[in-house]
């Protein structure tokens, strides 16, 4: 039986929401790439491309941001697609990660 | 290693054959990343522990995934023919980006073996066998990347 997720709440007692199923739907996080001295720039560029179709002068923009500022924000978006682009990120082996936007 | 010219969807490269043994020899490397390397976030925060899970379950199904892939398509010699001058490697665009993953994974691997040196502390390091191997594969992994991303314009 599915759960419908029905909380009796009463006094002195907190309720505890389901607070990933919020974020999961929420544009709350950033997915961000994060520079290091391994990765090579024309291998940044084409994974950019390759994971979220852009062109390449977005792309290259994207790739400098990083090299030079040391991260860069590719995407606001909701947990759950934050989260599948930093997978695609991660299996070409780039140091991207998701931040909750402040 | 140089493009030739593709035919619809895929992407043919002529290789020498130390070409073909060196990027057979490296390919057998995979993976060589430890689990570690992949954090979901800098960030500790609420459901932070459950994405990281995501992930490395990601990552383990994209090893197994990726080691049979890479390996069945050498097997058969489909990808990999030798030709009068050579070989020529044959590609779709999705096994092009899984070679792709696959090098850059002992790439950053070896780095890490290294003890992730900044640039200029790469010249500097022993010059131990293990650590001139960790090198020549690096640079050996960026060669075939560089050749497999700037494959837009045929010769």
């Amino acid at each position: 039986m599915a759960e419908t997720g029905t909380i009796n709440a009463q006094p002195g007692v907190v309720e505890k929401t389901n607070t990933r199923t919020e974020q999961k739907l929420e544009p709350g996080f950033l997915v961000i790439c994060w520079n290091d001295p391994v990765n090579l720039m024309n291998y940044v560029t084409h994974v950019f491309e390759a994971v979220f179709g852009w062109t390449r002068p977005k792309a290259e923009h994207h790739m400098l941001q990083v090299h030079h500022q040391g991260k860069s924000v590719l995407r606001r978006d909701s947990l759950e697609r934050a989260e599948y682009y930093v997978h695609q990120l991660q299996k070409y082996s780039l140091q991207a990660t998701l931040e909750p936007e402040e | 290693m140089k493009r030739l010219e593709s035919l619809g969807e895929t992407l043919s490269f002529q290789i020498n054959l130390h070409e073909r043994f060196l990027l057979l020899k490296a390919l057998q490397r995979y993976p060589m990343l430890p689990r570690s390397h992949h954090r979901i976030s800098r960030t500790r925060s609420a459901g932070m522990e459950e994405a990281q899970i995501l992930l490395d379950e990601a990552i383990a199904d994209q090893r197994q995934t990726l080691k049979t892939r890479i390996a069945d398509f050498f097997k058969n010699g489909q990808c990999l023919k030798t030709g009068p001058e050579g070989c020529i490697l044959t590609l779709t665009m999705a096994q092009r980006e899984l070679l792709l993953q696959c090098l850059n994974d002992i790439r950053v691997g070896c780095w890490v073996e290294l003890g992730c040196p900044e640039e200029e502390a790469r010249k500097t390091i022993p010059q131990t066998e293990r650590n001139i191997k960790h090198l020549i594969m690096m640079d050996l992994c960026a060669y075939f990347q560089h050749g497999l991303i700037h494959s837009n314009a045929p010769e």
